[in-house]
C-alpha cells in the first residue's frame, strides 16, 4: 500500500499541489484524472523524488517512509516511474533498455523472471532486442519504457499520461496492457488526458484540481458522475 | 610506413588521455580545463621519483593511479558538486565548469613550477628499436602499449560491469538512469575521478618521451579536447579512432613539412570538425 499524507509541493511561489491525500494498494489501479497545470505530473514526480519544487508532507510504502529517501532508493524500495516523454535511453538497444531497468539491487536478483514476464507482455520487446530504441515507433517505444518499468520489479507502477501521442487503437492495447501487469499483483497508479479508457480500466480515480483533490470514487461511479462527465468526457453521456 | 607507426604509437598514448578528459566531460559534464596539468602533474611525479630514486616510471604510475584518483574526487566533491547543483541548465554548468577548472589549472602549473621550474627530463629505455622495418624509441612503444592495455581495462570494465554500465547510462541520459535507480551524483563523482586517474597515468607515460615542464598542461588540454570533439562527447570508441587520426596527421606533418607545425594541423583539423561535424566524426545528432 502506497500512502502519501498531506502532500504539498512549490516552484518559487506558485503551489504546484496544495496537500494531496490519497493511497493506492498491490493489485489495484488507480487514475488521477486532471486539467493541465491542476498538479498531476508534480504528485508523480514528488512521489518518485524527482520534483524539482520545495516538498513537503508524508509518503509512505508499506509504512516505509519515501519522502526522506533520494529517488534511487525509492526505486530500490518499490516504485517505477515512466514519465511524461517515457525517458528511455533512446540511443541505447531495446535489452540494454531492459537490462539497466534491473539496475537496482532488488531487482537484480529477479531479472530473470522479470524479464520472461516483460517478453510475455510484449513479444515485440523480444524480436527487437537489439534494435536502438530511439528508431522505434511512438506505441513501441512506450513498451519499451513500461517494460523497462516493470524490470525494477517495482511493487507500485507510476505512468505520466502513457497514451500520449499514441493512437486510439494502440491505446486500448496499452490499457489492456496495464490490466494485465495490474493482475500480476502491481499497483498502477496513473495520470491521464483519456479519461473514458483509463476509467475503464481502473478501479478507483481521483480528480484533482489546482494542486488539490476535489473528488474521489469507484471507477465506474466516476464514468456516470455527470461532473466528471462533463470536465474529461467531452459532454458525452455514457449510456 | 615510418610515419604510420610513429603515429599509430603517439595515437595510442594519445587516448588514454582522451579517454580521461571524456569520463570527465561526458560522463560527469565537466569540462576540466585543469585536465592538462593532471597529465603534467603524472610527468612531474614520474620524473621526480626516476631522478630521486631512480624508480620507473611503469611502477611511478601505479601509485599516481590512485593518488589522482583520489584528488579528483574530492575536487569533484567540494569544488565542482556545488556548481552541478545550483546548474539550472547545461550550458551554465559548461560556463561554470569551465571556469572553476581554468582557475584549478593556474594553481597546478603555480605549484609545479614552483616544485620545478625547469624541465622534465630523463632517460627510460631511450633506445632504438625495430618493429616491421621501422626504428622507434622503445619508450614510445612501451607506453602505446601500457596505454592500450589500460584503454582496453577501461572499455571492458565499461561495457561489462555494473558499475561500468551505470557510467554509460549516466553518460547517455541522466534522466534516464535516475529512473532506474542509478545514483547519478556518485557515478559522476566516480567517473570525475576515474578521468583524473586515466589522465595523470596517461602523464606518465608521456613524460618518458616527451619532454614537458609545469606550464605546458594547456597544449595537451587543448589535444585532449580536440580528440573528444573529434570521436564525439561520451563516445570512447571515437574517441580511440579521433586519438590515432590526430597521431599520424600530427607525425605526418612533423616529419613531411616541418615539426613547428604539429599544433597548427591539430587546430585545423579541430576547426574542421567544429565547422563540418560539430557533432564528431560518428556522432548522431546534436547535443
Amino acid at each position: 500500500m502506497l500512502t502519501v499524507k498531506g502532500l504539498k509541493a512549490a516552484y518559487g511561489m506558485h503551489q504546484a499541489l496544495a496537500g494531496v491525500d490519497l493511497r493506492i494498494a498491490l493489485g489495484e489501479i488507480v487514475v488521477i484524472l486532471g486539467a493541465n497545470g491542476a498538479g498531476k505530473s508534480t504528485l508523480l514526480r514528488a512521489v518518485a523524488g524527482l520534483c524539482e519544487g520545495q516538498v513537503s508532507g508524508e509518503i509512505a510504502l508499506d509504512g516505509l517512509p519515501l519522502h526522506t529517501l533520494p529517488p534511487e532508493e525509492i526505486v530500490e524500495a518499490g516504485i517505477a516511474f515512466v514519465p511524461e516523454g517515457r525517458g528511455i535511453f533512446g540511443d541505447l538497444s531495446v535489452s540494454e533498455n531492459l537490462q539497466l531497468g534491473a539496475y537496482s539491487r532488488h531487482a537484480r536478483k529477479n531479472r530473470i523472471a522479470n524479464l520472461e514476464r516483460v517478453y510475455d507482455l510484449f513479444p515485440k520487446l523480444k524480436e527487437r532486442g537489439r534494435q536502438i530504441a530511439r528508431t522505434m515507433s511512438g506505441g513501441e517505444q512506450q513498451m519499451v519504457a513500461i517494460g523497462r518499468a516493470m524490470m525494477a520489479d517495482p511493487k507500485i507502477l507510476m505512468l505520466d499520461e502513457p497514451s500520449l501521442g499514441l493512437s486510439p487503437l494502440l491505446s486500448k492495447e496499452l490499457f489492456q496492457n496495464l490490466s494485465r501487469i495490474s493482475a500480476t499483483g502491481l499497483g498502477v497508479l496513473l495520470v491521464e488526458q483519456n479519461a473514458k479508457l483509463s476509467l475503464g480500466i481502473s478501479d478507483r480515480g481521483y480528480l484533482i484540481e489546482n494542486g488539490a483533490i476535489t473528488g474521489e470514487d469507484r471507477a465506474s461511479a466516476l464514468l456516470h458522475d455527470p461532473a466528471v462527465q462533463a470536465a474529461y468526457l467531452g459532454g458525452a453521456t455514457a449510456s | 610506413m615510418d610515419i604510420l607507426i610513429s603515429g599509430l604509437l603517439l595515437g595510442g598514448t594519445y587516448a588514454l588521455v582522451a579517454m580521461g578528459l571524456n569520463l570527465q566531460y561526458g560522463v560527469a559534464r565537466i569540462m576540466n580545463l585543469a585536465n592538462g596539468e593532471t597529465l603534467v602533474l603524472g610527468a612531474l611525479a614520474a620524473f621526480l621519483a626516476f631522478t630521486a630514486i631512480s624508480l620507473s616510471p611503469l611502477v611511478t604510475m601505479l601509485v599516481v593511479a590512485p593518488l589522482s584518483f583520489a584528488a579528483n574526487w574530492v575536487a569533484y566533491r567540494l569544488l565542482l558538486r556545488p556548481l552541478v547543483k545550483r546548474a539550472k541548465s547545461p550550458g551554465q554548468l559548461e560556463v561554470d565548469s569551465i571556469l572553476a577548472t581554468f582557475g584549478i589549472s593556474f594553481a597546478l602549473v603555480g605549484l609545479m613550477v614552483s616544485i620545478h621550474g625547469e624541465y622534465y627530463t630523463y632517460s627510460f629505455l631511450a633506445r632504438p628499436i625495430e618493429i616491421l622495418g621501422t626504428t622507434v624509441a622503445e619508450n614510445r612503444l612501451v607506453a602505446a602499449l601500457v596505454a592500450a592495455g589500460i584503454g582496453a581495462a577501461l572499455v571492458g570494465w565499461l561495457n561489462f560491469t555494473r558499475t561500468g554500465t551505470a557510467v554509460r547510462a549516466v553518460s547517455v541520459d541522466r534522466q534516464a538512469a535516475q529512473l532506474v535507480g542509478i545514483n547519478v551524483a556518485r557515478v559522476s563523482a566516480l567517473a570525475f575521478a576515474l578521468g583524473g586517474a586515466v589522465t595523470a597515468t596517461g602523464g606518465t607515460l608521456i613524460s618518458t618521451f616527451i619532454t614537458l615542464d609545469g606550464s605546458m598542461g594547456v597544449i595537451f588540454t587543448m589535444k585532449a579536447l580536440i580528440i573528444v570533439i573529434m570521436g564525439g562527447v561520451g563516445d570512447l570508441r571515437g574517441s580511440i579512432i579521433a586519438a590515432i587520426v590526430l597521431g599520424l596527421v600530427e607525425t605526418a606533418v612533423a616529419s613531411l613539412i616541418d615539426p613547428g607545425l604539429t599544433l597548427v594541423s591539430a587546430y585545423v583539423i579541430f576547426l574542421g570538425i567544429l565547422l563540418f561535424r560539430p557533432q564528431g566524426l560518428f556522432g548522431k545528432r546534436n547535443a
